[in-house]
């Protein structure tokens, strides 16, 4: 088992530095790279930088008549006056003092003196003036109200569902909540937000304005401060219900349809048989023993489900209702090249469902000791 | 032989579902339909005859010369000027017998089998036409019926007063009346087509109801008249026009991206599987590698070095659709190749090749055809989502993610959103239906 995880552990060490090369690669031979924005905002184009795609190409040729010395400036703090190799180590694990004078082993000891992916620093981000950590602390109350308000909603009531599903097999009951999940999976949470912020949102069209502005509170609004902590409460709830809802439509079919197979599966099972002729009553037999067995494999889902809850964020949904997540920060990352911030978030997040993996398969083997890894290898 | 009695028997079990079965039934029909959208939806008419000859715009490039015109280029059908070149000045009486003539040959063309029914069947699920006519029955101008051909003449007398202006002023202009038969297409806008004039005035993002200007004085007529049956957006396109075509390309799209993603899945996967040990492990750290770094991302530095357009929009992609598919092939094939059939073509020196394509890949095939639908609905929604975020393929092409986006941005125009919701909605939730179908006929497991 210990061996196991090492080796698991060790595993991870060539899948991270390949998901870093890979992008430091791409990131270094792309045109449009930092010096070419940060030329093109100085020189006030720094509106239409914010477009997408081929638009920095364009706008290099405006850029020339910036200050040389500016340029060198400008290179130094990106590291590009640096050799390549230098750069790509930088990004790993880098040795840099910036007291020379207080020796070599006070430095070495120093968490300060270190930079680089390993000591979980990953730099500044260009244009906003923060660190990536620091701007992932600011945007994790966004996605982590939608992760953890969706999380226990989808558990909560898919077991639910689905033990009734189970029970009710093939009646009416059945099949009509089987309609209305399938349609709920099928329809893209985006698209219902959209549908959604049209007909009760703050829009003309809209049939009634439920859907408030924008972000997770009102903090923006008259007074604000001056609130009973339950307005505020409500007020949160009220912003946060309509994303929770599109985020959390399509959760709900794989889960339950899990649950309910589980608990057939485990119906038919001869202990179900025995407990019967026994004469236990129904009720005993489906909560004390069949939910026991069949909720294993909801179980094992739980890591990587609570590892991703805080961190995951649908950039489309936060988009459609203004909301400042994680999502949407990645996205602005890419869109304008925020190099430190793709490759922080990257890392971060690969590191997680790295974990989170791990996490799963040996929840797997600590519930139902039969399974082993060790064989299945080779 | 065994294998087809096998899939037949599958394919009676999908048969007996009938919500599947229904579902798939109605995919293909809108497929079909839509497949042939350059003759539902279309600028130029599908036959034209001028005095005996007979033309088929639709298919050939006429300059205006063809049609007695001076100018070389292609003329617009759709224009005023055009129809006075046709029909003359004078003949506004015989016009109406002529418009009349083109919209029985439309109804022909309607009898015609699927086309017109199908639309019309799509056009009253879309429920913005009910409201639409609702609001126009309690409009004070609109006794008549918003029928096609009567839009038509009411065309030729709006424009007479301008036309007899332009007889006194040029008396070289009048053209002689020809004999003029036209096939139109029920939807006389194509996906890019930006008309110049319309006879309410209003080009651009025009509902097809009638509506009140943003302060409530006067009336917007509804866009219905100019053959706008769920209005325009905002650069002035026809909407059903813009759906038709959209949702061709996201079929087409979907199902393309599904089969390439399939292929690739199944050769990396089942490499991946059948020799396991290191190659199972590196492919492991490499798939790993690649599927953490974010679409999007690539898609971006992509675009940079190339011009959009939905083939690299495919390719893209591509690069990623396989890794679904090939997760499940790989166990399937790890699993089938300690099997004792294989181990013994293994030893009767049949090639590795044959093995894994002859012995393992039909026993494996389950999970692939199981996740076929779910893969054309990723492919689909991921088009739609890489439009709506302005990165897909650009702008006059057709697409359901850019009609998302322009109901996002205005927030007023409803008819927008309405159908473009419930036709991407549907096809979807079809989708779903037939997968949920076709996973329970073939998965012996799921047969409770």
């Amino acid at each position: 088992m210990i061996s196991y995880i090492i080796r698991r552990l060790l595993l991870m060490f060539p899948t991270l530095i390949g998901i870093v090369t890979i992008t430091f690669i791409t990131i270094q031979f792309v045109p449009g790279g930092p010096v070419d924005q940060m030329k093109s905002i100085l020189l006030g184009h720094g509106s239409e930088m914010s477009e997408a795609g081929g638009a920095a190409l364009g706008k290099q040729g405006k850029a020339q008549e910036l200050d040389p010395e500016r340029l060198e400036e400008l290179r130094k703090i990106y590291h590009l006056d640096r050799p390549l190799w230098e750069r790509y180590l930088r990004t790993f694990l880098w040795f840099a003092p910036e007291d020379k004078e207080r020796g070599f082993w006070t430095n070495f000891f120093d968490y300060d003196s270190w930079e680089g992916f390993l000591v979980f620093k990953f730099g500044n981000s260009f244009y906003r003036n923060k660190s990536v950590l620091e701007l992932i602390v600011e945007k994790l109350p966004v996605s982590a109200s939608l992760g953890v308000f969706s999380f226990f909603l989808i558990y909560t009531t898919c077991v639910v569902l689905g033990i009734a599903k189970a029970v009710k097999h093939g009646e009416r009951f059945d099949t009509v909540s089987s309609i209305f999940v399938l349609i709920g999976y099928s329809i893209p949470g985006f698209v219902l937000a959209i549908f959604l912020i049209v007909f009760l949102g703050p829009g003309d069209g809209a049939i009634a304005h439920w859907i408030p502005l924008s972000g997770l509170t009102s903090a923006s609004a008259y007074g604000y401060e001056d609130w009973s902590t339950w307005r505020k409460i409500v007020d949160y709830l009220h912003h946060l219900a309509a994303p929770l809802f599109c985020y959390v439509i399509g959760g709900f079919a794989t889960l339950t349809m899990l649950t309910k197979n589980a608990i057939l599966e485990e119906l038919r099972k001869q202990y179900v048989i025995t407990a019967r002729a026994k004469g236990l009553p129904e009720k005993v037999i489906l909560f004390k023993h069949i939910l026991k067995n069949a909720l294993i494999p909801l179980v094992t889902g739980f890591p990587i489900a609570f590892l991703g809850m805080f961190f995951t964020g649908s950039l489309l949904i936060e988009q459609i209702f203004t909301l400042d997540g994680l999502g949407l920060l990645g996205y602005q990352a890419v869109i304008q090249r925020d190099y430190p911030i793709v490759m922080g978030t990257l890392f971060l997040f690969s590191l997680m469902a790295l974990v989170g993996q791990l996490l799963t398969d040996l929840s797997y083997v600590l519930i139902d000791r039969r399974i082993s890894f060790e064989e299945s290898q080779g | 032989m065994k294998l087809n009695k096998e899939l037949e028997v599958k394919i009676q079990k999908f048969r007996r579902d009938r919500r599947a079965y229904v579902s798939f039934i109605i995919l293909s029909m809108m497929f079909l339909l839509t497949l042939p959208a350059e003759f539902l939806c279309n600028v130029r008419p599908i036959l034209l005859v001028v005095d005996g000859k007979i033309h088929f715009p639709i298919l050939l490039t006429y300059s205006e010369r063809d049609f007695g015109g001076t100018l070389p280029s292609e003329p617009d059908y759709n224009s005023r000027h055009f129809h006075r070149l046709l029909y003359g000045e004078e003949k506004s009486a015989a016009l109406n017998n002529e418009s009349s003539d083109a919209s029985l040959s439309l109804d022909d063309f309607e009898d015609s089998p699927g086309m017109g029914l199908g639309l019309d069947d799509f056009e009253e699920t879309s429920p913005s036409l009910d409201l639409g006519m609702a609001d126009f029955e309690d409009g004070p101008a609109t006794q008549e019926k918003p029928d096609f051909s009567l839009g038509l003449g009411d065309f030729e007398d709006t424009g007479n007063p301008l036309q007899s202006a332009s007889i006194e002023t040029s008396p070289a202009q009048p053209t002689p009346p020809k004999e003029v038969w036209a096939l139109w297409p029920p939807i006389r806008y194509d996906y890019k087509y930006i008309p110049s004039e319309s006879q309410t005035g209003k080009v651009v993002l025009a509902a097809p109801y009638e509506t009140m200007s943003a302060n409530g004085e006067e009336v917007i007529e509804s866009a219905w008249k100019d053959g706008h049956y769920l209005g325009t957006d905002d650069r002035g396109r026809d909407i059903l026009a813009r759906l038709i075509y959209g949702l061709r390309i996201s079929m087409i799209f979907g199902l393309s991206l599904a089969v390439t993603g399939t292929i690739i899945g199944c050769f990396l996967g089942g490499f991946q599987g059948f020799f396991g040990g290191w190659v199972d492990l590196v492919g492991q750290r490499l798939t790993e590698i690649w599927g953490s770094i974010p679409r999007l991302y690539i898609l971006i530095i992509l675009s940079a070095f190339l011009v959009p357009s939905a083939i690299l929009l495919f390719l893209i992609l591509n690069l990623t659709a396989w890794m679904g598919i090939a997760a499940y092939i790989r166990a399937e094939f790890l699993k089938i190749r300690n099997f004792e059939f294989v181990k013994a073509a293994k030893a009767m020196g049949v090639s590795d090749f044959q093995i894994m394509r002859r012995h393992i890949l039909p026993n494996a095939i389950t999970p692939v055809v199981t996740f076929f639908p779910f893969e054309v609905t990723a492919g689909i929604l991921a088009l739609v989502s890489l439009d709506y975020l302005n990165l897909g393929v650009p702008s006059p092409a057709p697409s359901i993610g850019e009609l998302l986006s322009q109901g996002k941005n205005n927030l007023q125009a409803i008819w927008i959103i309405l159908p473009t919701f419930a036709v991407l909605t549907a096809t979807i939730t079809l989708l779903t239906f037939v997968g949920e179908g076709i996973r329970n006929a073939f998965d012996p497991r799921r047969n409770a």
